[in-house]
Order: structure tokens, then C-alpha cells, then sequence
């Protein structure tokens, strides 16, 4: 299976301006045939807000020097330890001001 | 019954030069608990007792920035070299600082035009559960006979 993936640190599940969660340690993947992307990682622990992270839409983000790559949350499973892994919808870049547009390829 | 979450709504507050304010709409209970503590400062009551007892008041200084920071999530202010001043998800210590920075009739106009939003929404707030009550006062709990 070919895969193209980011993998990083720091990272966020918000619901719009809230973060849901804090993330440290993630690493997204994209299947190439499927173009399904996933992510998986750890929560920080005491940074979890469990009302917020059961709404909807919520967005796994992920900054990088002057914008935010962000992907819907399409489906999330956590796990004993802080573990969690998601399905996610198209990727979007925003730029430092917040500013959202659809990635090319995604 | 209506709600009592609410979904988490912008506002946009333009300012003078054409700047503006990304704000929160309501603030949730946590934040208001924040935005309280935050305004508060310790007072010593001298009794005379050996012990003095600690009361709480409201600091007229720190409240104005606590309510700037319970509610603001972005400006497009920028720097010297035209670069923006970044405070979206900013930790508070962040936008605290960056708040610090501008000049103080910058952060006085942020100030007022906050202050100005938080008054209109809590006014709406207390209208709205006029509306869904009918009326002011909680509807007492009628106890049932015998």
C-alpha cells in the first residue's frame, strides 16, 4: 500500500475557536489509492475536554512555521494511555491569519 | 426548555484604520470563572487576630485585560515591518504579551470595543431568557399537596 504522510509534535483537535484536545505526537497518512487520510498520536494528558471533543464537525490541526494544515475529523477512537486514531476528510492549509483553502491533491 | 450550550459563534469588531477584532460571542462558564479569577486581587483584612483573613476584590486594571483576553481570538494588527502580531490560538500568556506591546491607545480602543461587545451580549443574553421565561425571576418549584 503507498502512502504519503507528515508526521510531527505538536498538534490539535479544535472545535471551531476550542481545543477539544491537546496532541503531542501525531503522525498522518495518506493511503494513494484510496486517497483516505488517517491520523494517529496522543493526547496531552489533562488537555482533553471530553463534552468538546464529541461534537461536531471537529478538525485535527496541525501548524506548521506560518499556517496550519487541518483535516474534518471524520471518525475518532481513543484508547487507554491517550492514544487515539482518526479518519479524516480532505486536507486544507491555512495561512497565519486563519485564512482556509483546499490543499491541491488531497 | 431551550439549550443552555451554546455553539461557539465570531463576532468581528472593526476598530479605527480599518482593523479588526476576532471575538468570541459568549463566553462559556469556564471562561467566566477565568475571566472572574483573573480580575480579582487578594485584600488583607486586618482583625487585629494574629492570623489575618483574605477577602477578594475586583482589580479595575487586570478585569479590563481579562475580559480583552477571555474574548479575543484574533486582530490583524501587525508590526513595524507589516508582519502580523499572531495571537490566534495563542496560549494567554502570549496574547497577554502581545497586548502589552501595542501602544496603550491601541490597547485602550481594544478595551473599549471589547467591553462595549461583552456588555451587548450579556444584554442579550438576559433578553433572550426573558423571552424563553416569560419573565425575570427563576420559576419557583411548586411543591406538591400532602
Amino acid at each position: 500500500m503507498l502512502q504519503r504522510g507528515i508526521r510531527g509534535t505538536v498538534a490539535a483537535v479544535k472545535w471551531s475557536y476550542f481545543t477539544a484536545a491537546a496532541v503531542h505526537g501525531y503522525a498522518v497518512t495518506q493511503d494513494r489509492t484510496t486517497k483516505t487520510w488517517t491520523v494517529t498520536g496522543s493526547f496531552v494528558p489533562g488537555l482533553v475536554d471530553g463534552f468538546k471533543l464529541r461534537q461536531r464537525p471537529i478538525f485535527f490541526v496541525a501548524p506548521f512555521k506560518r499556517g496550519a494544515w487541518r483535516w474534518e475529523i471524520l471518525a475518532i477512537n481513543t484508547y487507554d494511555g491517550g492514544r487515539f486514531a482518526a479518519t479524516l476528510g480532505p486536507l486544507s492549509t491555512e495561512d497565519q491569519h486563519g485564512i482556509t483553502r483546499p490543499t491541491a491533491g488531497n | 426548555m431551550g439549550s443552555r450550550v451554546r455553539r461557539p459563534e465570531t463576532d468581528i469588531l472593526t476598530i479605527s484604520h480599518g482593523d479588526t477584532l476576532t471575538v468570541k460571542k459568549y463566553l462559556t462558564a469556564a471562561e467566566f470563572r477565568q475571566l472572574v479569577k483573573a480580575s480579582a486581587r487578594p485584600v488583607r483584612i486586618d482583625t487585629g487576630a494574629p492570623t489575618a483573613d483574605v477577602a477578594l476584590e475586583i482589580d479595575p486594571t487586570e478585569s479590563g485585560v481579562a475580559t480583552v483576553i477571555a474574548y479575543l481570538l484574533d486582530w490583524t494588527f501587525t508590526d513595524f515591518d507589516d508582519r502580523p502580531l499572531v495571537i490566534r490560538d495563542q496560549p494567554p500568556a502570549v496574547v497577554r504579551a502581545a497586548l502589552d506591546a501595542i501602544d496603550a491607545d491601541s490597547y485602550m480602543e481594544v478595551q473599549r470595543a471589547i467591553q462595549a461587545h461583552d456588555t451587548t451580549m450579556r444584554t442579550l443574553a438576559a433578553s433572550e431568557k426573558k423571552i424563553l421565561s416569560g419573565e425575570n425571576a427563576p420559576v419557583p418549584t411548586l411543591r406538591s399537596v400532602g
